[in-house]
């Protein structure tokens, strides 16, 4: 098996991988005996005023925090699939931003009692593994971390207002041109767009998933950017506006194509603050297809 | 004129055909106009779109049935929907859309009621069935399954064998469902369909697939991090094979045009027209020209 320089650096840190080589361990770091606990910790520690201690969301979510951590998988959200990849790579912290068990607060009930639940939870307790999220705190850091990392990948940056990272003013394009930049550097094919493509837009907003934030964002710019709204309320509102005859459109992405740059972000972040401890990107990707 | 039958009226000959079992405590309500007005017509949609409401205007229907609210939001304290952000009647107010479809219902003395939790009650299941009929299902019913899922008003059907692929195409033509989703490998043979008309919450895809006797599950409208991710682990587990996605306006359209039907069952005064809203979509990119 031909291994690179810096994969046997990498896979030195996990004394079964290397042991499995019939290598022997070479030289552990003092961070790689460290708990996920102590990790976590020093992560709130690391962002400051931006951790949110009272937050449910940023919380374990499975495992024994007090577990040795033999590397780390940074993702946008811990499904199952996430999870297994992270254990193939030696990688048994998972740190995700989205939910682990299916509620935006991982709720127990109702899937305490579901066969699914049991399978998950088993395989990340037999294989020695952790979950723990980070969603408010990281969405607190300054400049917040998921719309500049958008705006970098669509090579909006210049575009951006630094007053709002959210807020962009192009030159005058039609909504399809727009849209065709936003598709060509988003990997989903999960994009659904209300509004006249031949409409300029001179002016863009990234609205979350909130019917209240899109109808503000409609009424003082071009258009929006939703990554996951509901469609009773916030794809209607879209609609109605059309048939008002107002201007304006909504590009509706999905929710994984609009944070999983931002999670690299993470992963860049942990490695410029927790060196020494080994983390890797995995991707989520939605596997969302059309016809 | 002795004919005259008001908007109130018609409300209480629908609370009298679903009869004793009519719940209380629902969402459902006059939501605008006068209750005492006179009925010249009446059109069933799954939500009161401005198109939706142009067109009873122009077939001088007056009053307006519909399974959602006129405004994008809850209107009253019963939560039916999961919202990701309730706007506020202070940022409705200013509106322009929201000004335009006021003074439109105004202008045109439009009545809106609400039915929506007593119509998806109903036992001949008529909002789930009609879905069921427009994606050819209904034929394939495992009644017994179905039976067992009578209370989130989803059903279980045993198609002749199909690729995923092929499943989502006649889901798309059947439910005119251009924006529809997939997940799933398209290759997949699958035939055990588990169906749900609109918004599928994490409890009800896993009471759909809990008896492990389902390949597919088709909804309307899935959260992202609660049923959506529930499937992808689903399919990770090799426990299903792919799930579908309609569109929420596409998945309802059936069954409020089936309330229009219902209706005219035992309300033969006046017109009763069902309007399919169709998606709010206009278009995806992704699909290749």
């Amino acid at each position: 098996m031909h291994i690179t320089r810096r994969e046997f650096g990498q896979r030195s840190l996990f004394t079964g991988a290397a042991a499995l080589l019939g290598m022997s361990a070479g030289p552990v770091f003092a961070d790689a005996t460290m708990t996920a606990q102590q990790i976590a910790d020093k992560i709130s520690s690391i962002m400051g005023p931006a951790w949110s201690p009272a937050s449910y969301r940023d919380t374990f979510k499975m495992g024994d925090p007090n577990t040795a951590v033999q590397g780390v998988a940074s993702c946008f959200m811990s499904t199952f699939d996430v999870i297994k990849r992270a254990h193939e790579k030696g990688l048994n912290f998972v740190i995700t931003h989205e939910p682990t068990i299916w509620t935006d607060a991982d709720l127990l009930p109702p899937a305490q009692n579901d066969p699914l639940y049991r399978l998950k939870l088993e395989y990340v307790n037999d294989n020695k593994m952790i979950v723990w999220r980070t969603h408010d705190s990281w969405h607190k850091m300054q400049p917040e971390p998921m719309n500049a990392a958008q705006n970098k990948k669509l090579g909006w940056d210049k575009y951006a207002l630094a007053s709002d990272l959210r807020t962009c003013r192009f030159p005058a394009l039609p909504l399809r041109d727009v849209v065709a930049q936003y598709v060509e550097k988003t990997p989903t094919e999960s994009v659904r767009v209300i509004g006249n493509p031949d409409g300029v837009v001179q002016s863009l907003t990234r609205c979350g998933h909130s019917c209240e934030q899109n109808i503000e964002g409609l009424e003082k710019c071009d258009a929006t950017v939703s990554i996951e709204v509901r469609e009773f309320e916030t794809a209607e509102y879209g609609r109605d506006l059309l048939a008002s005859g107002g201007k304006g459109a909504m590009i509706i992405a999905s929710h994984e194509s609009g944070e999983e740059n931002g999670m690299e972000s993470f992963t860049n972040w942990f490695k410029e603050h927790l060196p020494g401890i080994h983390i890797e990107f995995v991707p989520t990707t939605d596997r969302l297809w059309t016809l | 004129m002795a004919t005259s039958l008001t908007a109130d009226a018609v409300v209480e000959r629908i609370r009298s055909q679903v009869s004793k079992s009519w719940m209380g405590g629902t969402s459902e309500g006059f939501q605008c106009g006068d209750l005492g007005a006179t009925v010249t017509g009446i059109v069933t949609a799954w939500t009161p779109t401005i198109e939706a409401l142009q067109k009873a205007i122009s077939l001088k229907h007056n009053l307006m049935i519909s399974m959602e609210p006129p405004f994008w939001r809850e209107s009253g304290t019963v939560r039916t929907e999961v919202s990701m952000g309730t706007p506020s009647m202070k940022v409705l107010e200013a509106s322009s859309v929201y000004q335009y479809k006021k003074k439109l219902i105004d202008d045109h003395g439009l009545v809106l009621w609400r039915f929506n939790e007593n119509y998806r009650a109903l036992p001949s299941n008529p909002r789930l069935n009609a879905l069921a009929r427009s994606l050819g299902y209904q034929a394939h019913e495992n009644a017994a399954a179905t039976q067992k899922l009578a209370t989130i008003g989803a059903g279980v059907y045993a198609i002749p064998e199909t690729s995923l692929a092929d499943l989502a195409k006649k889901a798309r033509d059947g439910a005119n469902a251009k924006a529809l989703r997939v997940l799933g490998d398209p290759k997949e043979k699958v035939k055990n369909v588990a169906l749900m008309p609109g918004y599928m919450e994490n409890e009800d895809i896993m009471a759909m697939v809990r008896d492990r006797n389902v390949d597919v599950v088709v909804c309307g409208e899935a959260c992202e991090w609660e049923a959506f991710e529930y499937a992808e682990d689903w399919i990770t587990a090799g426990w299903g094979k792919g799930m579908i996605m309609l569109g929420r306006a596409v998945s309802e359209d059936p069954g409020a045009q089936e309330l229009a039907a219902w209706i005219r069952s035992f309300i033969t005064e006046v017109p009763v027209t069902g309007i399919a809203v169709g998606e709010p979509f206009s278009y995806v990119p992704s699909h290749k020209a």
